[in-house]
C-alpha cells in the first residue's frame, strides 16, 4: 500500500471504481434481461416450448360402409400406411429429394404446401397414401433429414375394383379449394378427404366420421418418445342403400361398352333397385388422386364417363311419352273409345309432311293399338286436339320437367316446353307444328332415365308417384329422426282410363307391338318403346355419323297389374329400341329370380343374356 | 517475500469467501452439466468434469501458495512457450470444424492453449504494466505490450478463434486503465477501434457474419444461428419465475437447446432453476467479481493490483458475453461461461487465475 496514497494512486482508485461501476450496471442490465424474457414473457415461452416438444398426427375415421339392400358392400374402408407432410416444418431445400423419393411430382408437392399454408387449420397433410414398401423404407432411412414427414395409419377408400354402381356410390377424394370453400364443408381443413360425387357426397357427413388426433412429445430430431393423449376417432357410420347388387350388375353388364344408363325402380315406394350408367370410370383412381393430366384426360373424354347419366343427362322422351300422352287424352276426354285415327304413314300438318315411323301406315287405330305399335300419325292427331299446355300439364303431373329429387346431387330437371317457356327463353311465338312433334316425344322436351322410370311407375301404379330415393327409409329415419318420407304426388285416375293404358303396354309387349324383346315368361310385362331422332332422318342417312344415331329407350313394369318394379332403360345413339327393350327384360329377369328363387329352374339359363338376337320382324316406330 | 508468520496463519488468511464463491458456482456449473446431458450420449460429462473441478480446486491452491512474483518472473519464459505450442497448433493439427484450437498431449488428453495464455497474459501485464503505475508512460514501453499482447492475439485470432482473441483485448484495456495514460487516450483508442470495425465486418468468416445477423433476426434462419439463439431463448423464458425443475427442462432434456452442458449452460440453467435461480447465479458472479476487485485494491504492490483486476476484467467479459448471449443481449460466440461451462481448459486457466487472485490478497500485509 506503500503507492496507495500518491496522487496517481488516487487517480487508479478512481479507475477500479470506475471499474465497479460499470460491472454493476453491466449485472443489473443482465438481470433486467431475464426479468423480461423469464417473468414478463415467461407463459409465451413456455408456451412454445410446448409446440416445440408436444406434436399432433390426426388418427383418421374410418369411412363407414355403402351396403346394398341386403348387406353386400359396395364400397368399404381399408387400412393403409400413409406419409403426411407438416407445412410448417416443410423445408423447401429437401422437397426435390422427398418427391423423387416418393416419386411425387415436386410442382404439385410444392403446390399443396403453399396451399395448405394459405389454409392453415390442419397441422399435417397427406403426401402420399398407400405406400408402398420402397415408399416406407424411403421414408424410415431419412428420418432424422426429412423431420416434416410423418407416418400415419391411415384409411383408404376401397371400392370393388372394377366398380359397381359407380356413378350413384360416388367416390372421395382430397377437397379442393372450391369445396372448401362450400358450405358443406366448412369444418373441413385443407387435405380432407370428402366425398365428391354421388351418395358419398350426398350422405358425406354420415359416412365419414370424425378424425381422431394423438398427441405425443416428440425430441429435437423429431423422435416420437412418449404418446401424451389421445383423441380416438369417431367412425363413420354404414349406410344402406335400396340398390340390390344383383339387379345393378345385370343392369351394367346390359349397357356395357355402350353409352346409356338404367333406372330400376319399385314404384310402390319409390326405392331404386338399380343405377347404371356407362360409360364407367374407376373410383379407385379417384382416392388415389388424379395427376392433372389424368384429371383433363378423363373431363375431356367426349364420352363422358363422370356423367351420370341416369340423373344428370336429359335426352328427348321420344315414343315412350305416348302413354302420358294417353293419359291426357283419355282424362280430358278426348281419346274416348270412338277416337281413332287413320294412319297412311304420315300426315300433312301446317304445310309439312309429318312422317309416322311405318312408311306404309299402321291403318286405323284406337288408342290401345296406338301405344302399342307405336302409331305416330294418331298422337300427332290427338296432340294436336290436347294443344301443348294441356299436354305439358299432364307430362308434369308424370314428374316430367321437374327433379325427381332423389337423394343424389346434381340431378337436372329436363325439359317439358310451353307455349309460356317459349316466349320467355326464344321471344318467338310458339307454333301449332311443335305441339305435333312434341306430341311424340322430340322437340323441345327432354327427360333424364330416372325420370322416365318414375314417370311411367306412378303412372303404371294408377296415378300415384313416389319420390325416388336411394337411402332406404328405415335407413334415412336414422340418419335424420326429424324427416319424413316425402308424400306421394297423387292424382284420380279413372280406372278404366288405366285399363286402356295397361292394356297398350301389356299389348306393346306381350302382343304383336314393339317391345316384345322385353317379353318374359313367367310373369306379365308391360312396357313402352322409345326411338328419338337425334338429327332429321335425312342428315342421319346421309352423315352416317355415329353420334347422329337415334337414341333407344325402353321403359318397361311388372308384374302389369301391380307392379312391383319399373325399369327404365336408355341407349344413346342405340339406334333401336329393340336393343333397350332387351336389356330391361335381363334386368327384369334377374329381379324376377330374386323375387322367387324357386323359379329359377324355369327360366332361361343365360341370364344377363347376350343381346344379340334375331333382328325385329315387324317393322316398329 | 512472504514472511514466516505470514505462512503460519494462512488458514485464518485464507480468502473463504472467495473459495466459497469459487466452489458454489463450480459445483453449481457441475450439477447443469449432470442435468444437461444426462439423457445424451455425452452423460458421463459431469463425471469427467469433476475429475477436472479437483485438478482446478489443486490449481486454485497452488497458485494461492506460490508466491505470485515467482510467477511474473518467469513470466516471459511462459509466454514464449505458450507462442510456441500457439504456433505448433496452427501448423501441426488438423482443423476441426474449420477451427484449429486443440493440441494433443501425450497424456491422452487435448488442451486448448489459448486459455492457457490467459493466465500468462495475466502475468505479463503485471510485470510490465506495473512500472507505469507510478512512472510517466513512454511509447517504448507501449510498444513492448503491444507486442507482447498482440502476437497471441494473432495466434488465436489465425485458428481461427475471434472470440476466444478478443476476450483477451479486456486484459489490455485493464492495463491502460491502470496505467497513468491519460482517459482521452484510452477514449481515442476506442475511437480507433470502433471506426476499424467495419474493416473488420469485411475479413468475417461467413458463419461469423451469421452470427450477427442471426442475432439480429432469429426468425430468418431456423436451424442455424437463428435457430439456436431462438432456441435458448425459448427455454430461458420457459423457465419462468420458478423453473421447470432439475432434469426437467423440456428445451433441455429432449435437446432442443443447442450445446446446453457448454455454452448454453445458463440457458439450460435458467430453464431449470427459473429466475430465482438466475438472480442467485449472478448474484454469485457479482459477488464474486467484487471480491476480486477488494484483492486488487488492497494489494500489496502494482502487479497485486494488475493480476486482480486483469482477472476481474477476464472474468466480466466472459460474463458479458455468455451471459449476455442467452438473455439474448449480444451475438452468439464460443465464449464459455466461465467456472460453469463443460470443459477443463477453461476450468482449469480460471482456477489458476483465482488462485493468484487468492494469492494477492494472501499477501496485502506483506511488505
Amino acid at each position: 500500500m506503500n503507492w496507495g496514497r500518491n496522487p496517481q494512486a488516487n487517480a487508479q482508485n478512481n479507475r477500479i471504481a470506475c471499474f465497479q461501476a460499470v460491472a454493476t450496471v453491466v449485472f443489473a442490465l443482465l438481470l433486467l434481461a431475464f426479468l423480461e424474457i423469464q417473468v414478463v414473457n415467461g407463459d409465451y415461452y413456455r408456451a412454445q416450448a410446448e409446440q416445440n416438444r408436444i406434436k399432433s398426427l390426426p388418427v383418421p375415421a374410418p369411412r363407414g360402409l355403402v351396403l346394398d339392400r341386403y348387406g353386400r358392400a359396395l364400397a368399404q374402408s381399408s387400412v393403409v400406411l400413409g406419409a403426411m407432410i407438416n407445412p410448417r416444418a416443410a423445408k423447401p431445400e429437401n422437397l426435390e429429394r422427398i418427391a423423387a423419393g416418393l416419386g411425387l411430382d415436386p410442382a404439385h408437392v410444392l403446390e399443396r404446401l403453399q396451399d395448405a399454408a394459405e389454409f392453415g387449420k390442419s397441422e399435417h397433410i397427406a403426401l402420399k397414401d398407400s405406400l408402398t414398401g420402397a415408399d416406407i423404407a424411403f421414408i424410415q432411412a431419412h428420418r432424422r433429414e426429412f423431420q416434416e414427414i410423418a407416418l400415419i395409419e391411415g384409411m383408404s377408400r376401397k371400392y370393388p375394383e372394377t366398380g359397381v354402381a359407380v356413378h350413384a356410390v360416388g367416390y372421395v377424394g382430397e377437397a379442393s379449394r372450391s369445396e372448401l370453400n362450400m358450405r358443406e364443408f366448412l369444418l373441413y381443413g385443407y387435405g380432407a378427404e370428402i366425398g365428391k360425387s354421388g351418395i358419398e357426397r350426398q350422405y358425406n357427413e354420415w359416412l365419414g366420421g370424425e378424425d381422431g388426433k394423438v398427441l405425443f412429445l416428440v425430441d429435437s430430431n423429431g423422435h416420437r418418445l412418449e404418446t401424451l393423449g389421445m383423441m380416438d376417432s369417431v367412425p363413420g357410420k354404414n349406410l344402406q342403400l335400396t340398390i340390390d347388387l344383383d339387379l345393378q350388375a345385370v343392369s351394367e353388364l346390359g349397357i356395357e361398352g355402350r353409352k346409356g344408363a338404367v333406372v330400376a325402380l319399385d314404384p310402390r315406394n319409390g326405392e331404386i333397385l338399380a343405377m347404371a350408367s356407362s360409360p364407367v370410370f374407376d373410383p379407385n383412381k379417384f382416392v388415389a388422386g388424379l395427376s392433372s393430366r389424368e384429371w383433363r384426360a378423363i373431363t375431356s373424354d367426349r364420352n363422358a364417363p363422370l356423367l351420370n347419366r341416369s340423373i344428370q343427362g336429359t335426352w328427348a322422351m321420344g315414343s315412350v311419352f305416348k302413354p302420358i300422352h294417353g293419359l291426357a287424352g283419355l282424362e280430358e276426354g278426348l281419346a274416348a273409345r270412338d277416337f281413332q285415327a287413320h294412319c297412311t304413314g304420315g300426315m300433312p300438318f301446317g304445310g309439312s309432311y309429318f312422317r309416322c315411323h311405318k312408311p306404309d301406315g299402321h291403318g286405323t287405330v284406337g288408342l290401345v293399338q296406338a301405344i302399342a305399335i307405336s302409331c305416330d300419325v294418331y298422337f300427332y292427331r290427338l296432340g294436336n286436339k290436347l294443344g301443348i299446355d294441356t299436354l305439358a300439364r299432364y307430362a308434369r303431373l308424370a314428374g316430367l320437367g321437374q327433379k325427381t329429387l332423389v337423394d343424389l346431387p346434381d340431378e337436372v330437371p329436363g325439359l317439358v316446353p310451353s307455349i309460356r317457356w317459349k316466349i320467355r327463353h326464344t321471344l318467338q311465338p310458339w307454333q301449332p307444328g311443335e305441339t305435333i312433334v312434341v306430341a311424340i316425344g322430340q322437340g323441345a322436351m327432354s327427360v333424364t332415365p330416372i325420370q322416365a322410370a318414375h314417370a311411367i311407375g306412378g303412372l303404371a301404379m294408377g296415378g300415384v308417384w313416389h319420390r325416388p330415393h336411394i337411402v332406404s327409409t328405415r335407413q334415412r329415419a336414422e340418419i335424420d329422426p326429424q324427416s319424413r318420407p316425402a308424400p306421394p304426388r297423387r292424382t284420380d285416375i279413372d280406372p278404366q282410363h288405366m285399363e286402356v293404358l295397361r292394356q297398350g303396354m301389356w299389348t306393346a309387349v306381350n302382343g304383336a307391338g314393339t317391345g316384345r324383346q322385353a317379353r318374359l315368361s313367367g310373369i306379365d310385362v308391360c312396357g313402352k318403346t322409345g326411338t328419338s331422332q337425334r338429327v332429321s332422318n335425312e342428315l342421319r342417312l346421309r352423315a352416317k355419323r355415329e353420334d347422329f344415331e337415334d337414341d333407344a329407350w325402353f321403359v318397361g313394369f311388372a308384374p302389369c297389374s301391380s307392379p312391383e318394379i319399373v325399369v327404365a332403360v336408355l341407349l344413346e345413339n342405340g339406334k333401336h329400341s329393340y336393343y333397350a327393350a332387351a336389356v330391361a327384360r335381363d334386368v327384369l329377369q334377374a329381379w324376377l329370380v330374386n323375387r322367387s328363387p324357386g323359379m329359377l329352374t324355369d327360366l332361361d339359363p343365360t341370364l344377363a343374356a347376350s343381346n344379340a338376337g334375331p333382328q325385329p320382324t315387324v317393322s316398329e316406330e | 517475500m512472504r514472511s514466516a508468520s505470514a505462512r503460519g496463519s494462512w488458514l485464518r488468511d485464507f480468502d473463504w469467501t472467495l473459495t466459497g464463491l469459487v466452489v458454489m458456482i463450480s459445483l453449481t456449473g457441475l450439477f447443469q452439466i449432470y442435468s444437461s446431458t444426462i439423457n445424451t450420449p455425452f452423460h458421463q460429462a459431469y463425471a469427467q468434469h469433476a475429475v477436472w473441478l479437483v485438478l482446478g480446486l489443486a490449481l486454485f491452491l497452488v497458485a494461492s501458495y506460490v508466491d505470485y512474483h515467482r510467477g511474473i518472473a518467469v513470466s516471459l519464459v511462459f509466454w514464449a512457450g505458450g507462442i510456441l505450442l500457439l504456433i505448433a497448433v496452427l501448423v501441426f493439427t488438423e482443423p476441426v470444424n474449420g477451427a484449429r484450437r486443440w493440441l494433443p498431449t501425450p497424456l491422452g488428453f487435448s488442451i486448448q492453449v489459448s486459455e492457457c495464455m490467459k493466465v500468462v497474459l495475466v502475468l505479463i501485464v503485471a510485470k510490465h504494466c506495473s512500472k507505469y503505475a507510478t512512472m510517466t508512460s513512454r511509447l517504448r514501453d507501449f510498444a513492448t505490450i503491444g507486442l507482447l499482447f498482440f502476437a497471441p492475439f494473432l495466434l488465436v485470432a489465425m485458428q481461427p478463434d475471434l472470440s476466444t482473441a478478443l476476450s483477451l483485448v479486456p486484459l489490455l484495456g485493464m492495463a491502460l486503465l491502470l496505467s497513468t495514460i491519460r482517459m482521452k487516450h484510452i477514449l481515442g483508442a476506442f475511437l480507433v477501434v470502433v471506426l476499424l470495425m467495419p474493416l473488420g465486418w469485411a475479413n468475417l468468416k461467413p458463419y461469423q457474419k451469421d452470427r450477427i445477423t442471426g442475432f439480429m433476426d432469429p426468425g430468418g434462419a431456423p436451424r442455424s444461428t437463428g435457430y439456436q439463439i431462438l432456441q435458448s431463448r425459448i427455454a430461458v423464458g420457459s423457465g419462468g419465475i420458478s423453473g421447470q425443475g432439475f432434469v426437467q427442462g423440456s428445451q433441455t432434456q429432449l435437446r432442443f437447446l443447442p450445446t446446453p452442458h457448454t455454452d448454453f449452460i445458463l440457458a439450460s440453467f435458467a430453464e431449470e432453476r427459473g429466475f430465482i435461480g438466475i438472480a442467485i447465479v449472478l448474484g454469485l458472479y457479482y459477488a464474486l467479481l467484487m471480491r476480486i476487485v477488494q484483492a486488487g485494491q488492497s494489494a500489496a504492490d502494482a502487479e497485486g493490483t494488475l493480476i486482480a483486476m486483469s482477472v476481474a476484467a477476464l472474468l466480466l467479459f466472459h460474463i458479458v458475453v455468455n451471459v449476455g448471449m442467452v438473455a439474448n443481449k449480444v451475438p452468439v460466440t464460443g465464449l464459455p461461461l466461465p467456472l460453469m461451462s463443460y470443459g477443463g481448459s477453461s476450468l482449469l486457466a480460471f482456477m489458476t487465475m483465482l488462485g493468484l487472485v487468492n494469492n494477492v490478497r494472501l499477501s496485502r500485509f506483506v511488505n
